[in-house]
């Protein structure tokens, strides 16, 4: 690999946690692996929770703290998604790093304790068919080899693999914390920043630590040394403006107050051609249409309802590569019909048909 | 590099056809190519994002990137551009390799075709099918274990990877992308473009800048059409311009074919204003001898629909659709072209069912494998519906399944 020039890592590089303890918020898992630093007693551990949240950091800084740099290529064996992982390989593979035996060389400061670490992130990527191959290895292994599991989805783990491992669950931080980190990573590159902004960019992450770290960089880049600002940050997150967010609402209610005679379909229909052509994201566009129709008082219990099913239908539609105009108008024909006649129950029931 | 895109400018039409006899005569280029800005400073559309990438470029670090945009507003020149700037004139000296690339336990060869030059790679990675992970660990791999060059007063610690059309690319690519991307921060950095965002994964979009590129306005796409018109001493009338505007739908790159299109065929431009409503335009515009053929059927195909419901009509379609197959059309263009005529023509009171058939229809067309059937499936639901509307005083047909 050709060297690393340490100033030049972006920030998501350069502040990855080293040391458990720099690990925000994720006290459970943080607590056993400390535990662990210090007895030496280590059970199979599954990770799992929205990305971005520290998993893969949680695996990594372990197993710095574990080991030494000169051993740490003998102990640690990190297979992702972008490995080969069909499961001869992943056989083949664990059983070559896992065959060697475990010197018992002690470092000063390091425990190294006598096993090996294996860390399978993205594990729910891994098919069915490799995990339960991946089963029969960690039993056969099981002296010598702790797993790591990381994975967004607990559920996409075969349950006889879920249930060799302690779980632990790694959860959206919270605002404030992020906030906190956001900020003393600025300190630390030396930049002013108000709260406000550190604010602002936190909330249109989505809990999401490594997408509010990104996002500050870029705007921090894009500022040029200036201050920051909301319009840099708009244009920096993936999310959609919130005045083409409130535009919708605001058509499909003066298309409904103007009277039945008047049906103007077409300017919704115009309006989701317009959006197709501004690049919007038409699954950001349905999550924050949700976020902002569900406190509205002039939509009722039914209508509600009726929205978000259809909202969840189309995002399945989306995920497997639908058409994104289509969709669109699809939902603007169900909002259009919704607005119009709040009080139709039959219909608007029929409207949630698939 | 990607079907949906350049199928229809280079394959299908008989324009274009005429185009390249056109340029092997003349040993010219296209214009789309000819008059590609090649720095930031002469991009000439969205002026907010030049200045912008700008001062990414002036950092040390740049992020991995995303463009994302409809089809032909820039996403590929602005990519160039940004890399010019970054690296210099020596991004300009570009190669393009054809070549067979060893992947995979046990090893497959693969057959693809990437761009070059001493400081980055480019490739379509959705081109190579089902190997597209392969593909591009072992482009991103190679990348990363050869060291970036030094040349003159240019240093950069990284390479940069350019990954086409990435929501083209399997769900596996993606998930494998992830950990890719952070792993191999410290010498190289991925650049993507996509159409669709949606369907490129979370993760994926959370470790990348994302750069929104809109359609440029209409003044803009008309200032492109005058520049060049006047670099090939052209006189382009305001009206013509005008036209090629609205055929265009704010998609850069037809417009200067368009343009090209109409030098060859139609020049002198015609200086007749013809104003119109915009139905009367649309159907003017479908009959023109610039226009495309496939756009030309898929009107001509939801006029059928309006105009007679019946099975007999039916099958007239049917022959137009498989004419449009023939011209290697993708079935979502058909889809959308389709039903945006129809939206166009039909009472406003149908019009939310039509577009819920569309959305439904055109899913099951992406879940099974023949696309024909979808197509026909929607289009005669679409006669029934309308059928109904106009028979039945009272319409109730919206409870019909
Ligand atoms: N709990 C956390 N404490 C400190 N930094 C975090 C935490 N979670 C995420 N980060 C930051 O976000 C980046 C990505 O975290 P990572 O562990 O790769 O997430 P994932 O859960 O998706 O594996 C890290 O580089 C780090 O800077
Ligand atoms: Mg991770």
């Amino acid at each position: 690999m050709a060297p690393s020039l340490p100033e030049e890592l972006p920030w998501v590089e350069k502040y990855r946690p080293n040391k458990i303890k720099d690990l925000v918020y994720q006290q459970e898992a943080a607590q056993l692996l400390h535990n662990c630093l210090t007895s030496g007693n280590l059970p199979h551990c599954l990770f799992y929770g929205p990305p971005g949240t520290g998993k893969t950091s949680a695996a990594l800084a372990f197993c710095k703290e574990l080991f030494p740099p000169e051993i740490y290529k003998d102990r640690v064996l990190e297979l992702n998604a972008s490995d080969e992982r069909g499961i001869k390989v992943v056989r083949e593979k664990i059983k070559r790093f896992a065959q060697g035996s475990v010197s018992s060389a002690q470092f000063e400061g390091f425990p190294c304790p006598p096993f090996k670490i294996i860390i399978l992130d993205e594990a729910d990527a891994i098919t069915p068919d490799a995990q339960t191959a991946l089963r029969r290895t960690m039993e056969q292994f099981s002296k010598i080899t702790r797993f790591f599991l990381l994975c967004n989805y607990v559920t996409r783990v075969i349950d006889p693999l879920a249930s060799r491992c302690a779980k632990f669950r790694f959860r959206s931080l919270p605002m404030q914390l992020q906030v906190d980190r956001l900020r003393y990573i600025v300190d630390q590159e030396g930049i002013m920043v108000s709260d406000d902004i550190l604010q602002t960019l936190t909330s249109c992450c989505n809990g999401d630590l490594r997408r509010a770290i990104m996002t500050l960089e870029s705007a921090y880049c894009l500022a040029r040394g200036s201050n920051i600002t909301d319009e840099i940050i708009n244009s920096v997150t993936w999310r959609v403006p919130d005045h083409v967010i409130s535009q919708i609402d605001s058509n499909c209610l003066k298309i409904c107050s103007s009277g039945e005679n008047t049906l103007q379909f077409s300017e919704l229909r115009n309006m989701a051609i317009e959006f197709i052509n501004n690049g919007y994201p038409v699954s950001e566009i349905i999550y924050q249409l949700c976020e902002a129709l569900i406190p509205v008082n002039h939509l009722n219990k039914l209508q509600k309802s009726v929205i978000m099913i259809k909202f969840a239908q189309a995002e399945k539609m989306l995920i497997d590569g639908s058409d994104e105009l289509l969709v669109l108008m699809d939902i603007f024909g169900v909002l259009f019909q919704v607005y119009n006649e709040p009080d139709n129950v039959e219909k608007l029931i029929w409207l949630t048909r698939n | 590099m990607k079907s949906s895109q350049y199928v229809h400018f280079f394959f299908s039409n008989e324009p274009l056809f005429f185009l390249e006899d056109l340029m092997t005569r003349q040993g010219g280029l296209l214009w789309v190519d000819k008059y590609r800005p090649k720095t930031l400073e002469t991009l000439d559309i969205h002026p907010e994002w030049t200045e912008k990438l700008a001062s990414l470029c002036e950092q040390g670090t740049l992020p991995h990137l995303l463009f994302y945009g409809p089809s032909g507003v820039g996403k590929r020149t602005r990519i160039y551009a940004l890399l010019r700037q970054v690296f210099g004139i020596a991004i300009e000296k570009r190669q393009v390799e054809h070549r067979f690339l060893k992947v995979g336990e046990p090893p497959k060869e693969v057959e693809l075709t990437t761009i070059t030059s001493a400081h980055h790679i480019e490739l379509c990675p959705a081109d190579v099918g089902y190997n597209d992970r392969l593909v591009i660990q072992e482009i991103v791999k190679e990348i990363a274990s050869s060291k970036p060059i030094e040349l003159g007063n240019v240093h950069r610690g990284y390479k940069v990877v350019v990954l086409h059309d990435i929501d083209e690319v399997s769900k596996q690519a993606q998930q494998a992308l992830r950990r890719t991307m952070e792993k191999y921060t410290s010498c190289c950095r991925i650049i993507m473009s996509a159409e669709s965002v949606t369907r490129v994964m979370e993760p994926i979009r959370s470790r990348c800048l994302g750069i929104r590129i809109p359609c440029p306005k209409k003044e803009e796409i008309e200032q492109v059409l005058q520049k060049i018109a006047k670099k090939e001493g052209l006189v382009l009338p305001d009206c013509y311009a005008n036209q090629l505007v609205t055929q265009s739908k704010g998609n850069l790159r037809k417009a200067i074919l368009l343009l090209q299109v109409g030098r060859a065929i139609a020049y002198p431009f015609s200086q007749q204003q013809q104003k119109k409503n915009e139905e009367e335009e649309e159907s003017w515009i479908s009959s023109q001898e610039t226009g495309w053929d496939w756009e030309r059927l898929c009107y001509d195909i939801a006029n059928i629909v309006i105009r007679e419901q019946n099975p007999k009509q039916l099958c007239n379609i049917r022959n137009k659709l498989y004419e449009l197959f023939c011209h290697a059309i993708p079935g979502d263009m058909i889809f959308r072209k389709i039903t945006l005529h129809l939206l166009r023509m039909m009472d406003e009171e149908v019009a939310p069912q039509v577009c819920h058939w569309a959305a439904h229809y055109e899913y099951g067309m992406k879940r099974g494998s023949k696309e024909i059937f979808h197509l026909e499936a929607f289009l005669a639901k679409v006669m029934y519906i309308y059928y109904s509307h106009i028979h039945t005083q009272y319409s109730m047909a919206w409870m019909d399944d």
